[in-house]
């Protein structure tokens, strides 16, 4: 199983990110959690200055910017 | 023409291809925070060493009106840091501007501990953090060794009273200097700060406890308005409106009474440390500066206004991570001694200003100078504000008031009667049309509200000593 981390305060961009990560792992059948970091200390543990971000088992794959599903999906194979 | 065209469409599109690459590789790998403060040539000095210490963000100053930065961040694209001041604090802070940092700032080094504690205090807003300062001042007497020399005066007490203050100022004005030349006692550059510092020095509150009245007519008040008036029109040692004017035009010394104080056409000057960065276009007045704290009024200490320029973060920020890096930074040795070497005020540590020699700088190699700014920060006290009526509005009531006292068109007595009323009567409108302001009240007091509620009040708050400190 995945786990995929949202990393942002809930701006918008955080609901989107977090609508094309779904939607990523359930068109390549993954088994996921879905996580969303609020706290912005542990966003900072994570290394990230700008949000939202997208981690993928601990590992940030994104950070500023809102990947297309097609993008995440890469990131997930 | 089909080739022109032809061009023209490889050049753009090359130059889009230029555009995606470089874009691309700033997002990834360096993060911009933009800045709203003033365009201060020392905000660029600051800057750079905060890239320097965090090579991975970069900040970039955003003078922007404060119009323009509302409706920015309104539509979610206003800076990442913005300077705040006590005045738009609180309006900031309750339309959710501002990001609230009372979770993260004391583990991340730029809590309440991280800075002296009436500045502390003025971070805050309905009990929570919202800023750390950039920098924290609160007014000293800065003297002109050289012009208390001329007329052979010894320099003035480290704690003396205002009585003290005026019989040196009518030795001015009444004795003949050695030089023979002519000067004014105090540079008079802002008056509405100086009866910032003559209210709470006199035990004058602004509002009571809960907000709700304002005090301003109290025999306290009064009292420093009659002070700030004596000064001007009695003992002429600051000088009145028309006479400022009358100064500026002559001789070239400019329009402020910073200018004829740095010009050394005065002998005292009533100022903020950060007085020292202005040195930097007067340096020969520079060997002749000494400070002492303000005169205290009877057996009351001295307790000038604390100002702070304070750095937020703009709540809808997507940088707030590395926003957070730069409070770090502001709390920081590094940007301390920066501040120290400029002059810009005290810097927000109070770890870098234990003494007045660790703010010993090229402008002022004398700790006592440094020292007498360390303890007016040490004796001051934040501005006071009250929930129920706008904070801009009682800044401008407050100056037509000081104005009014100036130029003689009403008694202190008479200007304090209505500042207070027109600030309550504010107070009871707000509080009429605002549902949430009632709430409020109904918050503080425990009881129901209701439109008449202020007629009880004014009779329950029991009238102090003209000295006595609440």
């Amino acid at each position: 199983m995945k786990t995929l981390q949202i990393l942002g305060t809930g701006c918008a961009k955080c609901h989107l990110l977090a609508d094309h990560a779904q939607a990523a792992a359930r068109a390549l059948g993954i088994e996921f959690e879905l996580q969303r970091v609020t706290d912005l200390q542990r966003i900072m543990e994570f290394g990230v200055m700008v949000t939202p971000a997208l981690a993928v088992d601990g590992q940030v794959k994104a950070s500023g910017r809102v990947p297309s599903v097609e993008e995440i999906k890469a990131m997930l194979r | 023409m089909k080739a022109v065209f032809a061009i023209l469409l490889l050049a753009f599109a090359g130059l889009y291809a230029v555009a995606q690459i470089t874009l691309g590789r700033g997002r990834d790998q360096v993060v911009h925070l933009t800045w709203a403060t003033d365009p201060n040539p020392a905000r660029t000095q600051q800057c750079e060493l905060f890239s320097r210490m965090y090579p991975g963000i970069r900040v970039t100053v955003d003078p922007t009106d404060r119009t323009k930065l509302l409706v920015r961040c309104a539509t979610g694209t206003g800076p990442d840091l913005i300077d705040t001041s006590a005045l738009e604090l609180v309006s900031l802070a309750e339309t959710g501007i501002l990001k609230d940092l009372t979770p993260y700032a004391v583990s991340m080094g730029f809590g309440p501990d991280k800075t002296y504690p009436q500045a502390a205090k003025a971070m805050m807003a309905g009990g929570k953090q919202y800023r750390y300062p950039c920098n924290v001042w609160a007014n000293a007497l800065i003297y002109n060794k050289a012009i208390f020399a001329d007329y052979g005066l010894a320099a003035p007490p480290k704690d003396w009273t205002w009585e003290q203050l005026i019989q040196i100022g009518r030795q001015i004005r009444q004795s003949k200097p050695r030089s023979g030349r002519a000067y004014l006692v105090i540079a008079n550059w802002a008056g509405l700060y100086l009866v910032m510092d003559l209210l709470p020095s006199h035990g004058a509150r602004f509002f009571s406890d809960d907000g709700l009245i304002c005090e301003l007519d109290s025999p306290q008040a009064i009292a420093a308005l009659q002070l700030y008036h004596d000064l001007m029109h009695v003992h002429q040692i600051i000088p009145t409106p028309a006479e400022s004017s009358a100064l500026s035009s002559q001789g070239g010394w400019g329009v402020g009474g910073i200018n004829w104080f740095s010009s050394g056409r005065a002998a005292m000057i009533i100022i903020g440390r950060w007085y020292l960065v202005i040195t930097r276009n007067w340096p020969d007045i520079r060997p002749h500066l000494a400070a002492v704290s303000l005169p205290r009024v009877g057996d009351l200490p001295p307790r000038p206004a604390l100002y702070l320029r304070g750095a937020a973060i703009n709540s809808q920020s997507p940088h707030a991570p590395a926003a957070m890096k730069f409070l770090q930074y502001l709390a920081s040795r590094e940007y301390g001694q920066l501040i120290v070497r400029d002059g810009d005020s005290l810097p927000p540590n109070p770890q870098l200003a234990r003494s007045g020699r660790d703010l010993v700088n090229d402008a002022c190699g004398d700790p006592a100078f440094h020292q007498a700014f360390i303890d007016a920060v040490s004796n001051s006290q934040p501005l006071e504000f009250s929930p129920f009526v706008d904070a801009p509005q009682v800044w401008r009531w407050l100056q037509e008031t000081v104005e009014k006292i100036e130029n003689r068109l009403a008694t202190p007595a008479q200007a304090c009667a209505q500042l207070a009323d027109e600030i309550n009567k504010a107070i009871r409108q707000n509080l009429q049309r605002r549902p949430d302001l009632q709430q409020r009240y109904e918050q503080l007091t425990g009881k129901p509200y209701r439109d008449d509620w202020w007629q009880t009040r004014r009779q329950a708050a029991a009238p102090r000593a003209p000295n006595e400190r609440p």
